[in-house]
């Protein structure tokens, strides 16, 4: 023990001693002039019916003091970059005017009647216990304010999610995992290809299938399956069989799964993972200004979440199912920076849904740019094919090159 | 049948108190521990609510710490965190653990069996004129299975590797795989565990006080004559049975998930360099099952508080709660909707986009019955006479909160803009407002309110003040800058804000919050110092305070088993009788026969 906090032990126990002692003594003077101690004086109720007074003009306060510092400041989200964010917005703005007329409205009310029937001597309280037209009034009212806002509301969440995007969309997956995400265009078929999590491996991330990483996926799932009998024929401890038990299990599910896909493979060719791009983790994904976006939602192991605040964006990434969200971005970066006079803004994807240790730094950044920058971009990005191997990517480009050639005259 | 038997009973205890009552010594153990008296039942739930309340602030207190000075080294989380902050410096999982545990013990073992625990034992039979609960054996068991959840969720805080950490709300696959985070492993079956006892011990509890309140009012005590305070508790118990135990299958479903390779809530998950064999299961379905028991949830601890502020809001203005009736068509009509209006926590989670805008129709339904009691609460002070208690500010409080916090409901419960705020800082400000602070309020002004009738003894106004005014403007302190961090694109559960520049300018808004959230908390002391001190050095208190009309305050101030020492008295007007016009008094008690005028008009209306 230290001399602070010895101190502070001996200040605490003389202020506990000194307010006992202060209370026994208001007490014993109560009592000596014949009042109870627990009687609230009308001074104290005067005082009380002040301090409720005060109470609403410091509702007041807070409420404009963070509106102007705040919202009139521009410190919360700038304006929305996508077409069906400005429809939201709107539908905030006009929420946020009723229900701060509410607060406004309301809330000193309840102060002010607190402090103007205040107890008084003389005074009897009304004896008024209901009036149903009073009643029906405060019912039908906001029954309509919320209906409206309730079928505007409506009318907004179904655009964004059935409403039919004019304009063909760029498909691109987002895929989450602890900590970080990755991202997978759609590439030049305009398909993602397909993906199951038994594929994932060091060398394809993602799970993608094709013929050549069916193979691969086979000969590494089959050694690490021998280096685990392995293991399990070299007289393990307890803690060890209670992991390798069950790892063995989950290495023959696997080789299940992928020797299915083997078999698949010998029918119809897995070939729509080619000409997919990808953006490994602490990449960026660009997208064109005014071209619907789809993102594809995907998981690798936890729920997490896809927040796009700027495009008022937001969707969960769920292991085991495909959820998707649709936009048309509107403002550029270079547009935004200009707007907010700030050089060093982006636009950023977060995850927003617990997820783990480092939920907290979840990120990756988006750039919205003009059609031209963005086919410029694509045409640099190497695609799964060229990645896998040189051979594969001239097949993968042969087939798909004159699509290719179509799309960038678009 | 009912009345009947109650009679029976009354006479029963009648008899032993005639005749027993000298022969009738209880020993320390049945008198204070193993009690099946709801006196005794009513105030050991207050007692370990306000133990878990305190551990749930102190937890709040570190992870706020770290909120507003990322980075810096703390000796206080040090000492009291031992390895989870080493150097005083918060572990990342250790944080997340912070938020989870505080959201449990707060929502559960605080809001949830610390208000109706403590005040549907205690109210229940004495403001309806009962002896005890239908049965004070079952009584006693649910407090010391509570008592058992409690402890288990305590222990689960000195686990190696660390308490539950997946959020209070635990949606798998994190709280099902330990390699997904550590809390997940030793903590979550704990965490598992305990709350399957917590459900039980809600479900004895609540099967209780229905049963009490359907069968055993006294004479006159008619279901139109119940104070409010009795019509929430009943209501929030029948939510609480109706709902718990879906909670109960989900953990249980979970549980099978952690520990048998099930797969419910599993599909397609490869984690540290392994792919589970768990196929088709699905995340979401939990959330369903956990949301259906969550947002009843929001009710079982919003309308006991709201029942307590009727009751004093219109004792200490000296009139009638305005719209009696309105009141509880609006409790019974909150109760039904918040059966239906669960997927509004859901509308992004990939749920089908149509579900969601039947869940956003309903959501903003509840929003009505919610305006109306607003409404009430203001015309009950109108033209009153107010006596400002302790009691009497905090309820005010309630409906303060009530009023700050539901209106931001309508943002959040509109699924197109839940779209971007949800998840944010606007959700952790709204249901701390609308019903943490509020109920949190309902439970304090209870207590300020019915401590004379706990502990026959008065505390002390001046520091209920103190208390009160400080508590109110640190409440708004802390949780109203929080709305303009969500309408940022502050993601709540974040360890820290550093990695995200755009973030920066609302660093100060951290501070800001922390130091009234250390505020808040002194004031806090002063209230615990007030309650103990004047359970045993309070004033004396004398049989009615407050100059009540309901029945509790009929009773002797020194607690006896059985409550009445003769016969239970009869009923025979509502509870609101204050001021009434020709009256001498400025109350009427419900025990006050009609007078010969009451009767001619009763007569005429019939």
């Amino acid at each position: 023990m230290n001399l602070t906090t010895i101190l502070f032990v001996l200040v605490s126990a003389l202020t506990l001693v000194t307010v006992m002692k202060l209370l026994s003594v208001s007490n014993l003077v109560n009592r000596v002039r014949g009042r109870n101690p627990f009687d609230i004086s009308e001074s104290e109720n005067n005082m009380n019916a002040l301090l409720c007074l005060l109470f609403m003009i410091f509702g007041y306060a807070i409420y404009f003091y963070f509106h102007f510092e705040y919202v009139a400041a521009g410190k919360l989200l700038p304006v929305a970059a996508s077409e069906h964010g400005a429809e939201i917005d709107s539908l905030q703005t006009i929420s946020f005017v009723i229900i701060s007329l509410a607060y406004l409205l309301v809330q000193p009310v309840l102060w002010l009647f607190a402090f103007k029937y205040r107890h008084r001597k003389d005074a009897k309280a009304y004896h008024y216990s209901h009036n149903n037209k009073l009643e029906l009034a405060w019912t039908i009212i906001p029954s309509l304010v919320f209906c409206s806002l309730i079928f505007y509301g409506l009318k907004i969440w179904n655009d964004i999610f059935s409403k039919e995007i004019e304009g063909e969309p760029i498909t691109i997956e987002l895929y989450a995992k602890q900590f970080e995400w990755a991202a997978r265009y759609a590439g030049a078929d305009k398909e993602l290809g397909d993906i199951n999590y038994t594929m994932i491996s060091d060398v394809n991330p993602l799970g993608l299938i094709t013929a050549e990483t069916i193979d691969a996926q086979l000969e590494n799932i089959n050694a690490k399956l021998a280096e685990t009998n392995k293991a399990l024929e070299s007289f393990p401890t307890i803690e060890e069989l209670a992991e390798l038990e069950p790892a063995k299990a989950r290495l023959l599910h696997q080789l299940k799964m992928i020797s299915s896909f083997k078999k698949k493979s010998e029918n119809e060719k897995y070939v729509k993972a080619y000409d997919d791009i990808i953006i490994p983790s602490g990449g960026e994904i660009h997208i064109p200004v005014g071209r619907p976006i789809t993102l594809k939602m995907r998981s690798q192991d936890v729920i997490h979440s896809a927040y796009l605040p700027h495009f008022r964006v937001h969707m969960y990434c769920v292991p085991g199912m495909a959820t998707t969200f649709s936009f048309v971005p509107t403002i550029t970066t270079q547009e935004m920076k200009a707007k907010l006079n700030n050089d060093a803004f982006d636009y950023v994807l977060y995850c927003n849904n617990i997820c783990g240790s480092a939920h907290f730094n979840m990120q990756m950044k988006i750039v919205v740019e003009t059609q031209e920058q963005y086919d410029r971009w694509v045409a640099k990005q190497k695609t799964f094919g060229e990645t896998l191997a040189p051979e594969v990517a001239t097949e993968a480009v042969d087939s798909t090159a004159s699509q290719e050639q179509i799309a960038k005259l678009k | 049948m009912s009345m009947e038997s109650t009679h029976n009973l009354s006479a029963e205890f009648a008899h032993v108190d005639a005749h027993d009552h000298h022969d009738h010594k209880e020993s320390f153990i049945t008198k204070y521990i193993f009690s099946q008296d709801h006196k005794m039942i009513a105030k050991q739930y207050l007692l370990t609510a306000i133990f878990m309340a305190v551990v749930a602030f102190m937890l709040s207190l570190f992870f706020r710490l770290q909120l507003a000075w990322p980075g810096e080294s703390f000796k206080i989380s040090e000492i009291f965190l031992g390895k989870w902050a080493e150097g005083g410096l918060l572990d990342p999982n250790f944080y997340l653990s912070l938020v989870t545990m505080h959201g449990t013990l707060m929502v559960f073992f605080v809001l949830t069996a610390g208000l109706t625990g403590t005040f549907a034992n205690l109210l229940i039979p004495l403001q309806l004129g009962v002896r005890d609960m239908v049965s004070p054996f079952i009584n006693m068991l649910s407090y010391w299975i509570f008592f058992l959840s409690s402890l288990l969720m305590i222990i689960s805080l000195f686990v190696e590797s660390g308490p539950a950490a997946a959020g209070w709300t635990i949606y798998p696959p994190l709280s099902a795989l330990p390699q997904s985070i550590p809390g997940s492993g030793v903590g979550m079956t704990l965490w598992l565990v305990s709350m399957a006892l917590f459900i039980i011990s809600s479900l004895l509890g609540s099967l209780n006080y229905i049963a009490t309140v359907i069968n055993c009012r006294t004479k006159g005590m008619k279901m139109t004559r119940m104070p409010l305070t009795v019509w929430t508790v009943f209501i929030a118990s029948i939510l609480g049975v109706l709902s718990f135990p879906v909670l109960l299958s989900a953990a249980l479903l979970l549980f099978f998930d952690r520990s048998f390779g099930t797969a419910f809530f599993l599909s397609d998950i490869f984690i540290s360099g392994q792919a589970l064999e768990q196929t088709g299961g699905s995340p979401v379905l939990f959330q369903h099952l956990f949301w259906f028991l969550g947002h009843p949830e929001v009710y079982i601890v919003i309308l006991p508080s709201l029942g307590i502020a009727s009751e004093i809001i219109s004792t200490m203005s000296r009139k009638p709660i305005f719209g009696y009736r309105a009141m509880i068509g609006s409790v019974f009509a909150i109760a039904f909707l918040s059966f239906i209006v669960w997927g509004h926590h859901m509308f992004v989670t990939g749920m089908d986009p149509f579900i969601g805008s039947i869940f956003t129709f309903t959501t903003l339904l509840i929003a009505i019955p919610s305006a109306i009691k607003a409404f009430n609460y203001i015309t009950t002070l109108w033209k009153g006479n107010i006596t400002f208690s302790p009691a009497m500010l905090f309820a005010i409080g309630i409906v303060s909160m009530f009023i700050s916090g539901g209106l931001t409901g309508i943002i959040l419960g509109d699924s197109a803009l839940d779209i971007n705020v949800h998840h944010t800082y606007f959700v952790v400000a709204h249901f701390h407002l609308v019903m943490g602070v509020s109920s949190l309020f309902g439970i304090i002004a209870g207590v300020y309110h019915w401590f004379p009738k706990m502990f026959g003894r008065m505390m002390n106004n001046k520091m209920g003040y103190i208390h009160f005014w400080v508590t109110i403007v640190s409440g708004y302190m802390v949780f109203w800058p929080m709305h303009y961090m969500g309408l940022a694109g502050v993601p709540r559960r974040y360890y820290s804000n550093t990695a995200f520049p755009m973030f920066d300018h609302l660093q100060d808004l951290n501070v800001f919050v922390t130091v009234f959230v250390i505020i808040g908390g002194l004031a806090q002391i002063v209230f615990i110092f007030n309650f103990f001190y004047s359970i045993f050095k309070g004033p004396k208190a004398p049989q009615n305070p407050w100059k009540a009309n309901t029945l509790e305050w009929t009773t002797p101030v020194e607690h006896i088993h059985g409550n009445w020492p003769g016969e239970i008295p009869e009923v025979h007007r509502w509870p609101y009788d204050y001021s009434l016009p020709g009256e001498e008094e400025d109350f009427v008690p419900q025990n006050v026969p009609l007078r010969d005028h009451e009767k001619a008009n009763a007569a005429e209306h019939h």
